[in-house]
């Protein structure tokens, strides 16, 4: 299982590396705020960061990158429990239940919990990558260009079907995304839907549109409103109830667990799991028997938040697993870390777990370090950044879009940005309006270029042959599951309907 | 006179949206099918185009075929954001658009202001509307407050974005 001799290595290299550990606390820091506020997101932290890291040692610069992200990937998740405004993608299932227990006086507990599920989800992810890396990278590897689909299509039809109310509206904002996603320039270089403008020639930028759809679901509706949190005693994040919050995350090892592994497997899958593995979980956790006393879903319930933070923390170690077995990045964030290789002269692929074991276990090693510094770190700095609801609404209302436009600007670089930061704020308050589901728009909009790749890709080596899926069982087995968890919804409508007529 | 109230009470909104993206959706599949025929070309929008194009056509006609009762039980289904949202702010965005409209319409404004005026000076003036609109009457909190910030954010930016940013004065 753990290639000792590699293990070796890494513990050696770690040794040598003193100035690499100083950098995990500013690194961590860096993460926090660039994820806390929307607008700046992971992948513009870590980008920010990448030039600084030039002139530094390989292992310097991968500890400082990966601290920023694991900062970033618990920051998103402080502005979702505290404005409904997920920082990131992966945050998105934690303002289901973390934003309903801020609106309750609860921000504090709900800081805390999801910290402590950070952390712990954080450590197990890599504890379980530093135990499976070699099996999983060979199943990995198992993985053909159809395979990819169906998992596209599950991710999308498992945000359709969290959609309780309206499954065909949850379809119909995912395929809709997907559709527009592929708005632009194709691989084979065919223009579609660009209008001619020169600026879409590159398709819809998905960061603007993502801070748009998600901040104006919450800010165009919040005028009114004094404080976020309607309590005046309530708006005091202390450190008494971030620490209540922490231990209350001892109530669900069980919940942990389940996040945690399946954050790692979700997230070893490339280009879906940062923004799908949230949501697996709190599905899972969703669909499993209420707890006597506990709140609903969506209505506070810790369980949500726990299920949410421990998985998109345990993904961040199962997206390194396609960067070391593929070299192919598993979202933004890995991309820049595989950057910061090439930088090194570090070729990452199948031969870079085999050449490079001690390299590999030494990430590994530092971010388990990464993940306890995390939770000191981060529970000194909540009380800084928890300030945000001591803010009145009428100030937070529009700086926030204010912090979004300088934002989008300073990911694309031009107009562009904030343009569409403000078509797609019009277009999510729309649907947000007419009960469509935000997330699913967003998730289709953000994996659309890689289902129109995979599914080209399986096109070309089939042959146009549909025969050609039926030798592949993998697929098959997945198609099923995706089927089952299509009908799951209609099987429990019809089975909640009998049980009444009865 | 009945029918007239019928039609009076259909939701017409949500007709128009679901209207508009199976509008939007038959112009993309026809601007892809002119693009190139090809099936690499149309793979994945084709068949995803279709599956849109009738839910939206299926969505925005339901409330014409199964009377307007059942439309109303159909109409928007509460979305796992909006459950998780209290009942204030929903009500006021469903009951109340017009105050909704009138924030995105001054935030259009600022994102279109920003070229001629810069990040700086629109953001200042953005904010200080926006806090007047909210009942804010205090001169100097109106004043100081929106160059304060609007000044912090844009130098705050300048710094840490790898591209020239548009200010007017700073």
């Amino acid at each position: 299982m753990v290639d000792l001799n590699a293990l070796m290595g890494a513990m050696d290299l770690m040794a040598s590396s003193s100035n690499a550990w100083l950098l995990i606390i500013p690194g961590l820091l860096i993460g926090l705020i660039f994820g806390c506020i929307p607008g700046l997101q992971t992948s513009l932290a870590m980008a920010l960061v990448l030039p600084a890291t030039m002139t530094m040692d390989l292992m310097s610069a991968i500890f400082l990158l990966t601290a920023v992200f694991t900062g970033s990937m618990f920051g998103g998740g402080i502005s979702a429990i505290l404005m409904n405004i997920p920082g990131t993608s992966s945050a998105v299932a934690t303002a289901f239940d973390g934003y309903p227990m801020t609106r309750r006086g609860e921000h504090g507990e709900a800081l805390g919990l999801a910290l402590a599920a950070s952390a712990i989800g954080t450590m197990l992810g890599y504890l379980v990558l530093l135990i499976v890396i070699a099996p999983l990278a060979g199943f990995v590897l198992k993985l053909g260009p159809t395979e990819m689909f169906i998992v596209v299509l599950w991710g999308l039809t498992l945000i359709a079907g969290l959609d309780s109310g309206s499954v065909a509206r949850g379809i119909l904002a995912g395929a809709f995304g997907l559709l527009i996603g592929t708005v632009g320039m194709s691989s084979n270089g065919v223009i579609r839907g660009t209008l001619g403008v020169p600026e879409l020639l590159d398709g819809i930028a998905i960061v603007p549109a993502m801070i748009g759809m998600f901040a104006a679901s919450e800010l165009f509706s919040l005028k009114g409103n004094s404080y976020i949190v309607a309590e005046g005693s309530a708006r005091r994040v202390s450190i008494g109830s971030i620490a209540k919050g922490a231990l209350q995350v001892l109530r669900y090892p069980g919940v942990i667990l389940r996040g945690g592994l399946l954050g790692v497997l979700v997230g070893a899958v490339p280009g879906v799991g940062s923004s799908i593995s949230n949501l697996v979980s709190y599905k899972w956790e969703k669909g499993r028997k209420a707890v006597p006393g506990e709140r609903k879903f969506g209505e506070g319930n810790p369980r949500g938040l726990v299920a949410s933070e421990s998985a998109n923390s345990s993904s961040e170690g199962g997206s390194m697993v396609s960067l070391f077995a593929l070299g192919i990045p598993g979202g933004a964030g890995t991309a820049i870390l595989l950057a910061a290789f090439n930088m090194h002269n570090i070729t990452g692929g199948p031969r870079f777990l085999r050449d490079h074991g001690d390299i590999v276990y030494a990430v590994i090693a530092a971010n388990i370090v990464q993940a306890i510094a995390l939770f000191f770190v981060g529970f000194l700095a909540l009380q800084l950044l928890g300030a945000v609801v001591r803010l009145r609404m009428s100030w937070i209302r529009p700086s926030v879009l204010i912090l979004a436009a300088l934002g989008s600007y300073g990911i694309i670089g031009t107009m562009q940005g904030p343009l569409t930061l403000l078509a797609f704020a019009l277009l999510g308050w729309l649907m947000k309006r007419y009960g469509y589901s935000v997330p699913a728009m967003v998730i289709g909009l953000l994996l659309a270029r890689m289902a129109e790749g995979e599914l080209l890709r399986s096109y070309q080596i089939s042959g146009g042959n549909f025969s050609y899926v039926l030798d592949r069982p993998i697929t098959l087995v997945m198609a099923a599951l995706l089927l089952l968890s299509l009908m799951v919804p209609f099987l429990r409508k019809r089975l909640t309907a009998s049980k009444a007529a009865a | 006179m009945e029918k007239t109230q019928q039609k009076s009470r259909l939701p017409w909104g949500d007709i128009g949206f679901a209207s508009a993206m199976a509008a939007f959706t038959l112009w993309y599949l026809f601007d892809s099918y002119h693009a190139s025929s090809r099936t690499t070309n149309l793979v994945l929008i084709l068949p995803v185009g279709i599956l849109v194009l009738a839910l939206a056509v299926g969505i925005a006609l339901r409330p014409f075929l199964v009377g307007r009762k059942t439309a109303v039980e159909a109409a928007p289904a509460p979305t796992e954001e909006t459950v998780a949202d209290p009942a204030p702010v929903t009500e006021q965005a469903q009951d109340k658009p017009w105050a909704s409209i009138g924030v995105m319409i001054l935030f259009a404004a600022y994102i279109c202001a920003i070229p001629f005026a810069g990040f700086d000076v629109s953001s200042a003036v953005f904010l200080a509307i926006s806090l007047f609109q909210d009942g804010e009457r205090r001169p100097l909190v109106l004043l100081v407050g929106p160059i304060l910030f609007a000044a912090a954010a844009t130098l705050a930016f300048k710094m840490i974005i790898p591209f020239p940013l548009p200010t007017l004065l700073l």
